[in-house]
């Protein structure tokens, strides 16, 4: 294929939603899935990021889970959210990842131009590794949860279908959640 | 805020609470005048905070992560079969399945019913479209299947050349 071309089928691809290039994939089309990943690896590398608390091991789970993905798509049913669909797969490449690896717990971030700005950026940036580790501190049950409602937006019904809960279970977890992160808020009043 | 039950004595669920704050829902009478709400609401202030700059942080992609999964994927095994096939005198045509899948989903589309799902098998020489979908409340629905059996057959003949292609229509829910 050309370079024209290729560049003409992908503008084609762009267009379509994600539930008709789930479609194609599923027949095979590596293109379609490739235009998925690019929609969504940001979702999936952001979540990861944050359920799991390292840059590398997030990495290796989203990889993880869009390849899961590719394989499982024949199971993938059109009237659910692609979105969906991908956080639950994101959500057991994160905890197969910890039982695999289980690291001591590093707290890798992007770090700011620390030039920049020598106060203000390093402050925030010190709170920002502070949410993160008290968000590890958190049993998975309620840090996944509270990292979908809070960090990706999601409401309580997506949440619950994330994880195959009810939507009161998916509430009372992230209520607790909400207490244990409250307790370890109190120095940053 | 020291038990974990979440609902307050006055009745109010905290989370619905939260959530129409986060929302940025105006807060009832009973929220603005209640103290345990406006206590709760107080409490959870800071976190709340936190966790807006947590999801206002930049984030970039790895670079080449895109790259590395479809080269795991390319690696993979394909399907055993993708395409519709055409035989024909002097050679055959390949039409994706996406392509079918695509096609029978416009043509169903356009009758009326929504479609939830659709697969494509193949027996032999024939080709085998099985939808799932939803029609308008109003006609009898086996009146819309067969509009729907109708018409993607038609346009796979018409557009794929695909001819006496069997379509099952599974009609979920109506609406």
């Amino acid at each position: 294929m050309t370079a024209e071309r290729a560049r003409a089928a992908t503008a084609a691809l762009s267009g379509r939603p994600d539930a008709a290039l789930a479609r194609r994939a599923r027949a095979g089309d590596t293109a379609a899935f490739e235009e998925l990943v690019h929609r969504h690896e940001l979702r999936a590398f952001r979540v990861a990021l944050r359920v799991l608390g390292d840059r590398g091991a997030a990495e290796d789970a989203a990889q993880e889970a869009f390849v899961r993905a590719w394989r499982a798509l024949g199971s993938f049913r059109a009237d659910s959210s692609f979105t969906t669909w991908l956080y639950r797969i994101v959500d057991n490449a994160c905890l197969d990842h910890r039982a695999a690896a289980r690291p001591e717990v590093s707290l890798m971030h992007d770090t700011p131009d620390a030039g920049a700005d020598p106060h203000g950026v390093a402050e925030s940036h010190e709170r920002l590794r502070a949410l993160t580790a008290d968000l590890l501190r958190l049993p998975p049950g309620q840090r996944v949860p509270l990292v979908l409602r809070e960090l990706e937006g999601l409401s309580y019904e997506e949440i619950g279908a994330v994880l195959d809960v009810s939507v009161p279970a998916v509430k009372g977890r992230i209520h607790r959640a909400r207490l244990s992160l409250t307790e370890s808020a109190r120095a940053w009043r | 805020m020291s038990d974990d039950r979440p609902v307050l004595t006055c009745g109010t669920a905290v989370e619905d609470l939260i959530a129409a704050a986060r929302d940025g829902l105006a807060p009832t009478a009973h929220e603005a005048t209640c103290p345990s709400c406006q206590a709760v609401l107080g409490e959870l202030e800071p976190l709340r905070r936190r966790l807006g700059d947590l999801r206002a942080e930049p984030l970039a992609v790895p670079p080449g992560l895109a790259a590395r999964v479809m080269r795991r994927v390319r690696a993979l095994p394909r399907p055993a079969r993708s395409h519709a096939e055409l035989a024909g005198p002097r050679g055959r045509t390949l039409i994706a399945d996406g392509v079918v899948l695509d096609l029978a989903h416009g043509a169903a589309g356009r009758t009326g019913a929504a479609v939830l799902g659709a697969e494509l098998d193949f027996q032999g020489d024939r080709t085998r479209v099985r939808l799932r979908v939803v029609v308008p409340y109003g006609p009898d629905a086996h009146v819309v299947a067969e509009r729907v059996r109708r018409a993607v057959a038609g346009t796979l003949a018409r557009l794929a050349g695909l001819d006496g292609v069997q379509v099952d229509v599974e009609v979920a829910d109506v609406r």
